[in-house]
């Protein structure tokens, strides 16, 4: 099945998105395809340094894409060439309607 | 062939967080791509079909919503979440609509895709 996976939270000041990272990674393992769309000040995950973190975005993006909102990135100061690995989406709102209607079988926002 | 729908429901109010800008956004998109569009709105996601909406910086979302709705989007409320907010049928924008939350439920029934925004 392909999951898709809206993050809106910021990676910082709770764990919800290491935990929804974690659940990813678990999907992955059961044979899962998984897409995450950082959008908002979900954007933030493209600058976390942690280790464990990294690790799972790593693993995340071997089985799928990790877009990035060109809009809200850019609004954070956050530029192409420092999303390296990373599918910046210039078309957001199109781009997010183009993966929920044809590509992810199911959707998580969070 | 029959369009593709989306059902799409949101709980979160506007200007605290992107959560009701992302839903309509992405409602509006969907209209305009050429899919059917059914939106519920759920506990503090009522506001966001209120009328008089006059944010100073950020964008109106109940004229983005509206917007949406002249596409053709079919937009509902929860009776009981926009009563207990005081949000009646005079409140509301354009083609807004309060309804049951058994709306809902037919929507999911029907849909081909739903979007969850819980926050």
């Amino acid at each position: 099945m392909k999951l898709g996976i809206i993050l809106v939270k910021s990676p910082l000041g709770s764990r919800k998105v290491e935990t929804v990272l974690q659940t990813a990674s678990l999907a992955l393992k059961k044979g899962n395809s998984v897409d995450l769309f950082l959008i908002s000040d979900g954007v933030w995950l493209s600058k976390i340094q942690d280790k464990e973190i990294k690790a799972l975005l790593r693993e995340i993006r071997n089985g799928g894409n990790i877009y990035v909102c060109g809009a809200s990135a850019q609004a954070r100061g956050i530029t192409e060439e420092t999303l390296e690995g990373f599918v910046l989406s210039e078309d957001s709102y199109g781009d997010l309607v183009d993966l929920v209607m044809e590509k992810w079988d199911k959707v998580v926002v969070c | 062939m029959k369009k593709k729908s989306l059902a799409i429901l949101l709980c979160r109010g506007p200007y605290a967080s992107e959560y009701a800008d992302i839903g309509v956004g992405i409602a509006k998109k969907a209209m305009e791509k050429g899919y059917d569009v059914k939106m519920f709105l759920y506990m503090d996601g009522v506001w966001v079909q209120h009328a008089r909406q006059s944010p100073k910086v950020f964008p109106n979302v109940g004229k983005e919503l509206e917007g949406a709705i002249s596409l053709g989007a079919d937009v509902r409320a929860c009776e009981r979440c926009s009563s207990a907010r005081g949000i009646n049928e005079e409140d509301i924008v354009n083609g807004g609509k309060i309804t049951s939350l058994y709306d809902f439920v037919q929507m999911l029934k029907e849909c081909d895709k739903v979007l969850p925004i819980l926050g």
